[in-house]
Formats: structure tokens, sequence, C-alpha cells
């Protein structure tokens, strides 16, 4: 993976003094709840094994549950997402310092889903050529290719969570197909055929 | 502007659309959620006490297989200090899941623990170890006195509450929160370890207004005195520590407090272990 440019600024939650209360432990309860899942697969579209996703997720709802006593942000998924790109370079980092730690662990990452011993084979293959492509797409594309194409956010709600014009949305995102395609077709070339994995 | 078609509305059966399809159906283990709440000291409601049970029988399965495993979860454990703690409780980890088995044979379990492993956090190996470590320690009169708490530690007052009064009979101990108790210590351990005592607290105040009587009430007095310490508060710290060393003079826990009571026992310990404390904050 090539050099982590986190050019999202992280939103900081508006300057209103909070203290924890009942009320704000039922918001931080709504934020898990709404966005938990959301979370967890950034962790893992931005590189952390999924044996580790949930203790990255939950790392990132730590530290928005210390930041928010400072005052809820508006925009609460911006504000996770910022924050969640940083634990995953933070995971990365770690992973590279420390090679066997995550890696010697990925092989607990099996999905929860049930489907049999082929199915699962093909599943995780699939997953795995999924996470090579999107690794090799920059950074910035990358991260607006993920929202659209797997989170099914829409270019205006992609727009609105970055903070960045929908026109820069657009040519990211025809850009980071572009890329998807080729690597696709890199790897139909490859493996020899086309049409499956 | 309208937005383009997804790439996963194209012609099925293709491998783009295949690549696409398999990432977005990844969820989360259902009792994920749970936990994170949990961790947050934020009521979980019926998922998360659902989630307890099943963890903890995954954890004593996930033990059978890992023994290596276990020795990488002492290592972990704060800067070596609970080492010597967690390396028994890694073998009578091991014999309570052989107990667990069926057969007898753990090792038969291996496929078995790696899947569930892969569906509780990595964690679960620790669990393992904390589970049979809480189940072969005595029970521990705990605690200290609330006042010296609220009057200079800043833990919350919702947690002083909850504490429990040592010269109270004990409550039964709930061994379903096993989980979530050791997923909050954990936390806590790992902001010790990154030179954060002030989220250490924190944490481990969440784990007190939580479980009163939980089952690793004395790790997590343990915790706290070196966080304490640790935040230049040992004046808060050693009161806590004289109390544990008293309650159970030949504790688990014994041999590490003594490691921390003399440099506050001589005329000028205070300050000596202020300027400990400094230093090792600093180091970190």
């Amino acid at each position: 993976m090539g050099h982590w440019n986190l050019a999202i600024a992280e939103p900081m939650p508006p300057n209103v003094s909070a203290s924890a209360t009942p009320d704000t432990d039922e918001r931080m309860r709504r934020l898990v709840v709404a966005h938990f899942d959301f979370v967890w697969r950034i962790m893992l579209r931005f590189g952390v094994p999924q044996a580790v996703a949930e203790d990255a997720t939950q790392d990132v709802f730590i530290i928005a549950d210390r930041k928010t006593r400072d005052g809820w942000p508006e925009k609460e998924k911006s504000f996770l997402f910022a924050i969640a790109l940083r634990v995953a370079a933070d995971k990365r980092r770690s992973e590279q310092r420390q090679p066997g730690l995550l890696q010697a662990e990925a092989w607990a990452g099996i999905p929860d889903e049930g489907p049999g011993p082929d199915a699962l084979v093909d599943e995780q293959r699939a997953r795995a050529l999924m996470d090579e492509i999107i690794e090799s797409i920059p950074f910035d594309q990358r991260v607006v290719f993920v929202l659209f194409e797997i989170e099914d956010m829409t270019t205006h709600e992609i727009a609105d969570l970055l903070g960045i014009p929908i026109g820069t949305v657009a040519s990211r995102l025809r850009r980071g197909r572009e890329l998807f395609f080729q690597e696709v077709s890199r790897i139909k070339a490859r493996c020899g055929r086309a049409g499956a994995i | 502007m309208t937005d383009p078609k997804r790439i996963i509305q194209g012609p099925e059966g293709t491998l783009e659309t295949a690549l696409l399809r398999s990432v977005r159906r990844q969820a989360p283990p259902a009792q994920a959620k749970g936990r994170t709440l949990a961790l947050l000291g934020i009521s979980t409601g019926s998922a998360g006490a659902a989630a307890l049970a099943t963890v903890s029988a995954k954890a004593a399965v996930t033990a059978a297989t890992a023994s290596t495993k276990a020795t990488s979860a002492a290592a972990l454990a704060l800067t070596g200090k609970w080492v010597v703690v967690s390396i028994v409780g890694a073998a009578l980890a091991v014999g309570v899941a052989r107990e667990m088995s069926p057969s007898g044979n753990a090792t038969s379990r291996a496929p078995v623990a790696s899947h569930v492993s892969g569906q509780a956090s990595p964690r679960a190996t620790q669990l393992a170890i904390a589970t049979a470590h809480a189940s072969a320690k005595s029970a521990e009169p705990s605690e200290l006195a609330t006042e010296v708490l609220s009057a200079e530690s800043g833990v919350s007052k919702r947690a002083i509450r909850s504490f429990p009064d040592s010269t109270a009979p004990e409550k039964p101990r709930d061994p379903s929160n096993l989980a979530d108790e050791v997923a909050v210590l954990d936390k806590a351990r790992t902001a010790a370890v990154a030179g954060d005592p002030a989220r250490t607290l924190r944490l481990l105040d969440s784990y007190q207004r939580q479980y009163p009587n939980g089952n690793l009430g004395p790790e997590a007095q343990l915790l706290r005195i070196e966080a304490l310490v640790q935040n230049g508060q040992s004046s808060v710290a050693l009161p806590i520590a004289r109390r544990m060393l008293k309650d159970a003079p030949s504790g688990p826990h014994a041999e590490r407090i003594r490691g921390i009571l003399p440099a506050a026992d001589s005329t000028d310990g205070e300050s000596k272990f202020r300027s400990n404390s400094a230093a090792s904050a600093t180091s970190q």
C-alpha cells in the first residue's frame, strides 16, 4: 500500500459544552447502533484484517465518545468516517511494524454467514481479490469508489460527507471506476477466464 | 446531477458484480455492537446480555487450541506486570477448556475453535485466560473507601456509588458478564500501555459502574492503582494498594502491590513516588 494521504479533515464538534449525561449516553448508543456496520466495513476496505476489525471499530467509537464530550458533531457520519480512516491507517502502520501480529490473526477472519466450504472459499477469494483491487486505487478515488459502489451512498451524500464539491466526487468516482475495471481486466487475463472467479 | 448506474446493477454473473457483491454482503459479528456499547459503559439491553454467554463459551473452546496464543496474550499484559498471573491463567484456561470438551481431547476441537475466534474478537484467548483466572482465585474482599476516591481521584460519583463495601458480604458474581468485563479491562490495559492514564481511569470507571461485583474486580483495582500512579495521583493509589494487600495478603496481586508500597511507606516516599510516576509517564 502506498502513502496514506488523509486529506479529509476530521470535523470538529461544535464548541458546545456537554457533559456525560443519560442523554449523551443515549445519543452515543444511537450512534453505535446506526453506524457500527459502516465503520466496520470501512476498516476492512482500508486495510484492516477482519480478525481485528472489531477492535479497530471499537477504537473509533471510544475516540468518538471522548471527542463528543466537548460537543456533538453536526455530521455524525462524516465525523466517524474521518476517525475511522485515521484508526485504519494506525492499524496498518502497526501491522507494518509488527507484520506477524495482524497477519497471524487473519486466519480467524472467517465470515459469519453460513455458506458451505466451497462457497466460503469462493467468497473469501472474491473478497481478497476485491481488497487487492481497492488497494491499487489511489486514496482519494478509493474513498469515493468505496462509498459509492460498496456503501451505496449517492454522490450528493459523499460530497456532503467529505466536504468536497459534487463535481470532484464525480471525477474521482469516474477515475476510480476506470481503475477498477482495469484491474478486473488484469485479473481476468491472469485467471484466463472471464465471468467467474 | 444524476448519479451514474452502479456497477452492481450491471449484468449478473460477471466478475465485476461478483467481486462487489462479496464485499457488500460483509457484516460484523452479530454481538459486536453489544460488546462496543458495553465497552463504552452504555446499556446494552438484551442484545448485549445474549452476546455474553455465547462469547464466554466460545472463549473457553478457543483456549483449547490457544496455548501459543495464550503466551502472546500474556505478553500483552501490562508491560509484563501481569505475566506471572497470565501464565498461570493460561495454563488453567487450557485445563478448563479440556474439561469442557466432551471428548476430553482439546485438540480435536481445533477447527471449531478457529472458526469461533473469527466471530468473536481476537481477545477471546485473553478472555479464556481471565475466565480460568477468575475461577481459580478465591473471592477477595475488595476495594477502598469511596470518600478517598471521590475527594482526590476524579472518579465519577456514579462509579463510586457502585463500589462494593468491603465490610459487606460479597454479592454473588455473574460469570456470564465475563466477556464484556474482559473487553473493558483489555481496553483499559491498552490505554495504560499507551500512556493514557486518564482514559484508563475512565474505562475503569465504566467497568466499575457496570460490574460493581465483577469477576475481575481485583484486576481492575490493580490496574486502577497503576493508572493513578501513572497519573501522578499516588496519594489516592496508596490507600487502595494498602487495602488490597490487607484484604488479600497472599492474593495473586500481592507481590505486585508490595512492589508499590515500600516507596510510599518511607518518609519521603510520596515525593519519590510522584517523581517515579512522572518519569514513567514521560517515558511512555
